[in-house]
């Protein structure tokens, strides 16, 4: 097909194909030219002769220089008028190339940001050597030269979308990039990739090629799935679009331990309490540490210290107790003496002491929680302090000022408070229902069940009741937290706990609903549940047994109770243990893993549009308030990329509350690197390994664009035009 | 030429009074004053008697003055003269020009000078005559010295109408037959015409024995050629019209022009007749001063 000027203009020859009318100039010199001519002056003259001879001997060369000059007066404004077309090379690269020119580039960082490339040699991490590298291409990248930035995290992020053009503002981009402590995912970030190649591509005509930096220690969990069939073909689209240079900023040889995991005993923790800890290191990559140091840090302050000897591939563990003097919110930090990798070296936890327990106990009928109650807090001296109301005040009532709440045979709820309930456990708050003779089946499924485990409150669908008969307990080897301390207690009478009738549950499939207790045929006896989010810490434990004997089945007109169970040894542990349970929710919604959300609930009177948030690198965020479901005011921040310690406070009121972020995985932490030979073909076409190195990549970022070429063009036109038209006026006259 | 005083200028006669135009040649005419002549002056006008002394011509004795008083006494005779100059002026239409930066055409200049020279030369009791042409003779006026025969210079040159083409050469050859005795020739034009034919012309005259001065009479423009903007020349002397940028030309009509300049300079020489150029852009008095000075170089 010959090339018309349709299809330059099509193919994108030209970045502001508008400017080319400016060319319509070029008929200006023509004209003046040609009015010149027509507007001269007239003069008698006697020596006619001699010019007529000088005309004869110089006729030709004067139309030639007139003909010179008259074309160059043209040419100007064309050459003006296509420097400012901004033209490219598209359609002509084998001139651009013989003319030593190249069209503006497109420079995508893919930035790796995962905890790994925080490995530091020399007190330089791989992180700062990459932003290092990326700083030398903007500065050799000559100007017209577009960049974007894409992270390769957890989750991937498009930093900068739309090219941006000027060195300081990509400067100051990279600089504002952070590590995430987190592992990176490949996939998404290709997929980021591909999304911004193809939105440059079609919004900058003018950035012509485009090149991808994939700066990167190539560590196995993120590049690993670089081998998959997805990511290739990602990989191979990518390509078909630009050039993909890997920046290998690893090492090859690495030593590194960590922090792997931290237990704690018990769960609810009060001042009388002694705290207990395993710490767990271990020796990730690289030869034995050998003695290596534990902190333990509580609120800021050095607490203990242990040591502990570390050898190749074997986890280390070093015990911790602690007793806190004062109630409230407290922070730990478990800190292994720095190594190259400094990330894994702590493990952060926050602890609410509790001087008091809060529990509320709502009851269908007058006594259906009393035994409950009575299980709860068993004497005086008990730090649980429980309030027993109806069920029809349950709407009136602030649940958030209370740590658990008990339902007890309530009969029905509302619209109003399965949301009370749902928020009411959003923030991590834990709910024990116990079912019984006045729970209204349907009511119950329709407002509290939904078969989408990610949207029902219940754990399991009430069924209806079950017939009369003597039912016996199964413990499900006492895997569950509830019933484990009943395991090799067969006095504590779990086991033989009487019931004769119950409501039946049937717990949905794929739900992430579990059954602590069960009876014999296999019907649920306990199932719990954190519904709404994965990870937000609120537990909802559903009991097919009733909480009393005021719940009774009417047999021949005699009244005949569903359960003794209130009257069982097994009653009170059972009922503290789920109290524990439910409690330890809250510590959950405390201790978070990179990348999950944080939340808070306010006092309803507080009245603050925002809370102060402090991340773990000393900076501050206002944190918007908003109205909860029910009313409350809460607030929620969802970014937590970094591990640390979060802490809020309320304006105007002197709560605190602290939030810890630990890694959530710390397989990145055996800094196992892929191979590039293993990678897909692409990457090894244009791969560049620092090792560690001051990085000088030695990457060519050719000169200039071709919109300066033309302005040259037209420098020189204008410089040539000027001294013809004084050479052959002023100069030769 | 409105004004036949503006040829007198006090101020530029003024300064040619210390000058004397002498014959380069002895040519014929009465040797009276400063000019040296192969035969006796005749008196046209009596001025006075002195007394005889010892070896003067006995001829020139007034013998009535004798008789009357018994004593000798000889006639002197008033502007005595024995050069005669002959003015011959072109009046063809390129005499007319003016160019752009010029006082007045070169016509006005030619006749200011031409009425300058002739009054000169006749405060010197020398003879003054004037042939105006440009095809053919147009006027011819017998040289005379009288006074009154000044206004008659004055008056043809006043009168004269460059229109016409020129035929310098032609005229010449004709006027070197008409001129009867022996003098001084003063060409006044442009010598816009062909250029063998006017040298023949004054050959012809050098051949009688005239003693030519060629004063080549240009306009400053035609010398300098300083137009810069697109120009239609239209062309005198029935030449055709011209649209050029003249500075494109400057350069190839300066090497014409020059070229005939030196040709016409050189060829003068040859016939050893003074050539001296005029611009018509420069002071009148500049004009005759060199021209006399050039004049009397020759003579010393």
């Amino acid at each position: 097909m010959p090339v018309t000027t349709t299809t330059l203009f099509a193919a994108g020859v030209f970045g502001s194909i508008g400017m080319l009318a400016w060319g319509a100039a070029a008929v200006v010199p023509l004209v003046l030219h040609l009015w010149n001519r027509h507007k001269h002056k007239e003069a008698p003259w006697a020596a006619m002769e001699f010019l007529l001879a000088a005309v004869q001997e110089q006729a030709r060369r004067m139309r030639l220089e007139q003909l010179l000059l008259l074309l160059l007066r043209m040419a100007i404004p064309i050459v003006l008028a296509l420097a400012l077309a901004d033209p490219l090379w598209q359609m002509l690269p084998s001139i651009g190339s013989s003319l030593g020119s190249r069209v503006p580039h497109h420079h995508l960082f893919v930035f790796d940001v995962s905890y790994s490339m925080g490995y530091q040699v020399d007190g330089k991490s791989r992180f700062e050597q990459a932003k290092q590298i990326a700083r030398e291409i903007v500065e050799k990248s000559p100007q017209g030269d577009g960049f974007t930035i894409v992270t390769l995290a957890s989750p991937s992020q498009i930093v900068v979308s739309s090219p941006a053009f000027s060195p300081d503002d990509i400067r100051a981009e990279i600089a504002g990039l952070e590590l995430h402590d987190n592992i990176a995912e490949l996939g998404t970030a290709l997929e980021l990739t591909k999304q911004t190649l193809n939105r440059v591509k079609s919004e900058y005509p003018r950035l012509a090629k485009h090149r991808v930096y994939f700066l990167t220690d190539l560590g196995e969990t993120t590049w690993h799935a670089a081998t998959q069939s997805k990511a290739k073909a990602q990989i191979g689209e990518i390509e078909s679009d630009a050039d993909i240079v890997m920046i290998d900023v690893g090492q090859s040889t690495v030593t590194n331990s960590g922090i792997s995991s931290v237990r704690r005993t018990p769960p609810v923790i009060t001042p009388t309490t002694n705290v207990n800890w395993q710490v767990t290191v271990n020796n990730f990559a690289g030869s034995a540490d050998g003695n290596r140091e534990v902190e333990l840090i509580v609120d800021g302050k050095l607490a203990a210290k242990e040591s502990l000897t570390l050898s190749s591939g074997t986890p280390a563990s070093v015990a911790f107790q602690y007793r806190f003097d004062t109630g409230g919110s407290h922070t730990v930090d478990f800190h292994l003496s720095d190594d190259a990798l400094a990330v894994d070296n702590h493990y952060y936890e926050s602890i609410v002491v509790r001087d008091e327990l809060q529990i509320l106990c709502v009851e269908g009928k007058t006594g259906s929680a009393r035994n409950v109650a009575l299980a709860l807090a068993p004497n005086t001296s008990s730090n649980v302090l429980v309030r027993t109301l109806p069920d029809h005040r349950l709407g009136e009532t602030l649940l958030q000022d209370f740590d658990a709440v008990f339902l007890c045979n309530v009969g029905r709820f509302t619209a109003q408070s399965s949301t009370q309930l749902k928020e009411y456990l959003a923030l991590g708050r834990g709910v024990v229902m116990f079912l019984g003779d006045l729970a209204a089946t349907e009511n119950y499924n329709e407002l509290l069940f939904d078969e989408a485990p990610q949207q029902s409150t219940l754990p399991a669908r009430l069924l209806g009741t079950s017939p009369d008969g003597n039912y016996q307990l199964a413990p499900r080897d006492y895997r569950h937290p509830i019933v484990q301390p009943f395991r090799g207690q067969e006095r504590a009478g779990l086991l033989t706990t009487p019931v004769f009738r119950y409501t039946r549950l049937a717990v949905p499939e794929q739900s992430r609903s579990n059954v602590a207790l069960e009876f014999s045929n296999g019907d649920p006896a306990i199932v719990e549940h954190t519904p709404f989010l994965k990870n937000s810490g609120g537990r909802f434990t559903l009991v097919a047994i009733a909480p009393s004997e005021q719940s009774v089945s009417r047999d021949a007109g005699s009244l005949k109770p569903w359960t003794a169970w209130s009257a069982w040894p097994s009653f009170p542990p059972l009922v503290q243990e789920m109290l524990s349970f439910s409690i330890a929710g809250q510590d959950t919604e405390r201790n978070r893993m990179v990348g999950d959300p944080i939340s808070g609930i306010l006092p309803a009177a507080s009245g603050s549009q925002f809370v102060l948030l402090t991340q773990p690198n000393g900076t501050n965020r206002r944190i918007s308030v908003q109205e909860g479901r029910g009313g409350s005011p809460v607030w929620q921040h969802s970014e937590t990329p970094t591990s640390g310690i979060y802490t809020v406070k309320v304006p105007d009121n002197s709560t605190t509350e602290n939030f810890a972020v630990n890694l959530s995985d710390t397989q990145e932490s055996e800094l196992t690197r892929v191979p590039l030979n293993e990678l897909p073909s692409q990457f090894q076409q244009n791969s560049i390994a620092t090792g560690g190195g001051t990085g000088d990549t030695d990457i060519q970022i050719a000169s200039t664009p071709l919109f300066r070429l033309v302005l040259g063009l037209l420098l020189l036109l204008m410089l040539t035009e000027s001294f013809v038209a004084w050479y052959l006026g002023n100069a030769r006259s | 030429m409105s004004n036949s005083p503006k040829y007198f200028d006090p101020s530029t006669l003024s300064k040619l009074q210390s000058l004397s135009l002498r014959a380069q040649h002895v040519v014929e005419g009465y040797v009276a004053g400063s000019h040296r002549s192969p035969s006796h002056g005749f008196s046209i006008e009596f001025a006075e008697h002195r007394e005889y002394a010892p070896g003067d011509d006995l001829r020139y004795v007034d013998w009535k003055v004798f008789g009357r008083t018994d004593k000798f006494y000889l006639k002197q005779f008033e502007d005595e003269t024995n050069l005669i100059c002959h003015l011959v002026f072109d009046v063809s239409e390129s005499m007319r020009y003016q160019g752009p930066d010029a006082p007045w055409t070169k016509f006005d200049h030619a006749a200011t000078a031409a009425a300058s020279l002739a009054w000169l030369i006749m405060q010197q009791q020398d003879a003054v005559g004037l042939a105006t042409f440009d095809e053919e003779i147009r006027q011819f006026i017998r040289p005379s010295s009288n006074p009154s025969h000044m206004q008659q210079l004055l008056h043809t040159m006043e009168v004269a109408d460059p229109q016409k083409k020129t035929s310098t050469g032609r005229v010449l050859h004709e006027l070197a037959d008409r001129f009867g005795r022996r003098g001084i020739v003063i060409i006044f034009s442009d010598l816009f015409d062909d250029l063998e034919d006017l040298l023949l012309g004054i050959k012809h005259l050098r051949h009688r024995r005239h003693d030519v001065i060629v004063a080549h009479t240009l306009d400053a423009a035609e010398l300098d050629f300083p137009f810069r903007r697109p120009t239609l020349f239209k062309g005198m002397e029935s030449l055709p019209e011209l649209l050029t940028d003249p500075r494109s030309l400057r350069q190839a009509y300066l090497k014409h022009f020059n070229k005939f300049l030196q040709t016409i300079e050189s060829r003068c020489r040859k016939l050893r007749v003074d050539y001296v150029r005029v611009r018509n852009d420069e002071p009148l008095d500049v004009t005759l001063s060199t021209f006399l000075a050039k004049r009397m170089s020759r003579i010393s």
